[in-house]
């Protein structure tokens, strides 16, 4: 498989299937530096599963993926390096305080010292929270500790799960400008919703993603210059491939 | 740092960072404590009517069995519990396995991190019951002091091979109540099952958990000493690479 250098993220015929059925199957696309790809998808249509098989938390039992040009199964400290995750609810040790879990992450990098870990609490606006402990948090407080989680490393490639969950107004504003920072920087990001109306509002690129198969895969101009909306465009593909099941 | 000390450090603060695990230090000093005054009460009375002096305070010796064979064993189920069950069910393995360390690194992390904290607390415990009895009891000489210093020391290779049963276990769990029952369950089954049938105190790593007094006592021939080695290697070999390949092929 040839792998461009500008690319961040390649993924080929990337196929996660569960006991059940449920999962992916054959998955391929790739990021740039810069871009921005918003996975649409209904519950359980796979788009968590594509994720945690990037972040190494699942197998793929077949097909690749190469992050800055490593392998993710066999150069995965190489590969993991250049990643920042926020996967479902955010992943954090209730009896430790928000400083603490940054710590923790941060001493997985080199140079992540206590000055980044307070840019990045004071970044997500919880730095006057830094020293209480994650249990007295709400939900929308987790979920700007678990941006900071996965922003400490500067990442290349961000990989956000349903990041507005529990936020309010200016989270979900905050996560916008996030994405936007990130993007800016050079860094390729990977955004799911099931809203599409926040994809819309900080993607470039946009696939849907049903029932384990990614069904199109298109920018965010090319879509708009043919449906009103990105919801439009996701039920036209959905609507196709159920036709299309129908069919065959 | 490596990935592996990052690995450590991290599950190390997280152990000491539960209260719990304090508490559990301060119960065995005070345990110490409640024993030397308690065998110093009885001594004297022993003394005063009996007319001869028994020492009841615990000696660094005395007290190792006990901590040994209850409280040691389960303060290892309870921190593998919580750094591979818990951390499991409540999604915070998620955390760390999304950074860059490799899973095997990761692991060996983990079990690094609780012979750490059970290495302190032995500390502890050989520290509190020394001075206790030098304070309390027949003072030990220099030579009985190192004799069971040594005793202490050897106890850890055993203790690192039930930590790794354990975390074999603890992988296999998908609550921390199931994960700790069984744990229990397994090692009273481990440790009455030599009672019944002699021949399983041959065979099972259990019986090797007090293996001090064989090292340290008349000593028993070299080719027996192997045959023990042997046993406590093989077991950790097989239950850590076991661990590691699960632990690898786990999917959170």
């Amino acid at each position: 498989m040839e792998l461009k250098t500008e690319e961040i993220l390649k993924l080929e015929g990337v196929t996660k299937l569960y006991k059940n059925g449920r999962g992916v199957r054959d998955i391929s696309f790739s990021l740039a530096p810069g871009e921005v790809l918003g996975l649409l998808g209904p519950n359980g249509s796979g788009k968590t599963t594509t994720m945690k098989a990037i972040a190494g938390l699942v197998y793929p039992g077949a097909g690749s993926i190469q992050v800055c040009g490593a392998d993710a199964l066999t150069r995965h400290e190489e590969a993991m390096s250049h990643i920042g995750a926020l996967i479902e609810a955010p992943a954090l040790y209730e009896h430790l305080t928000a400083y603490e879990n940054l710590r923790l992450a941060a001493r997985f990098y080199k140079n992540i010292g206590s000055e980044r870990i307070s840019e990045v609490l004071k970044m997500v606006d919880m730095d006057l929270y830094k020293n209480d402990k994650v249990h007295t948090f709400s939900l929308g407080m987790r979920q700007r500790v678990g941006l900071a989680l996965a922003l400490i490393s500067e990442p290349k490639l961000l990989i956000l799960d349903e990041p507005a969950n529990g936020l309010d107004i200016e989270g979900m504003l905050y996560v916008r400008d996030v994405i936007k920072a990130a993007s800016d920087k050079g860094a390729a990001v990977l955004i799911s919703s099931h809203l599409a109306g926040e994809i819309q509002q900080c993607a470039n690129k946009a696939a849907v993603i049903h029932g384990g198969n990614l069904l199109a895969l298109k920018s965010m101009d090319e879509i708009l210059a043919s449906f009103e909306s990105l919801e439009e465009f996701f039920l036209s593909e959905v609507e196709k491939s159920r036709r299309g099941g129908e069919v065959s | 740092m490596s990935a592996f000390s990052a690995a450590y450090t991290g599950e190390l603060s997280k152990l000491i960072k539960r209260k719990k695990y304090i508490v559990f230090i301060i119960i065995g000093l005070v345990i110490c404590l409640l024993w030397a005054l308690i065998g110093s009460a009885l001594s004297g009375l022993i003394g005063r009517h009996g007319g001869f002096f028994i020492s009841l305070a615990p000696t660094p010796m005395g007290a190792l069995p006990f901590f040994l064979q209850v409280l040691i064993p389960l303060l290892i189920f309870m921190s593998i519990t919580d750094l591979i069950t818990t951390e499991g069910a409540e999604h915070t393995m998620k955390a760390i396995l999304c950074r860059p360390v490799e899973r095997w690194k990761l692991y060996s992390g983990k079990l690094l991190a609780v012979m750490t904290y059970v290495s302190i607390y032995l500390a502890c415990v050989f520290i509190i019951s020394t001075v206790l009895n030098q304070l309390l009891g027949r003072p030990l000489n220099l030579s009985e002091i190192f004799t069971a210093f040594i005793s202490y020391m050897l106890t850890l290779p055993t203790l690192a091979v039930l930590a790794t049963f354990a975390a074999l276990v603890a992988l296999v769990g998908r609550s921390a109540t199931l994960t700790m029952l069984s744990l229990v369950a397994l090692y009273l089954m481990m440790s009455i099952l030599p009672i019944i049938f002699p021949i399983f105190g041959e065979l099972l790593f259990t019986s090797y958990i007090g293996w001090y007094r064989l090292w340290i006592g008349a000593r028993p021939a070299a080719p027996r000493l192997i045959h023990m080695l042997i046993i406590v290697i093989g077991y950790g070999t097989v239950f850590f690479i076991a661990g590691s390949l699960l632990f690898e092929r786990k999917e959170y």
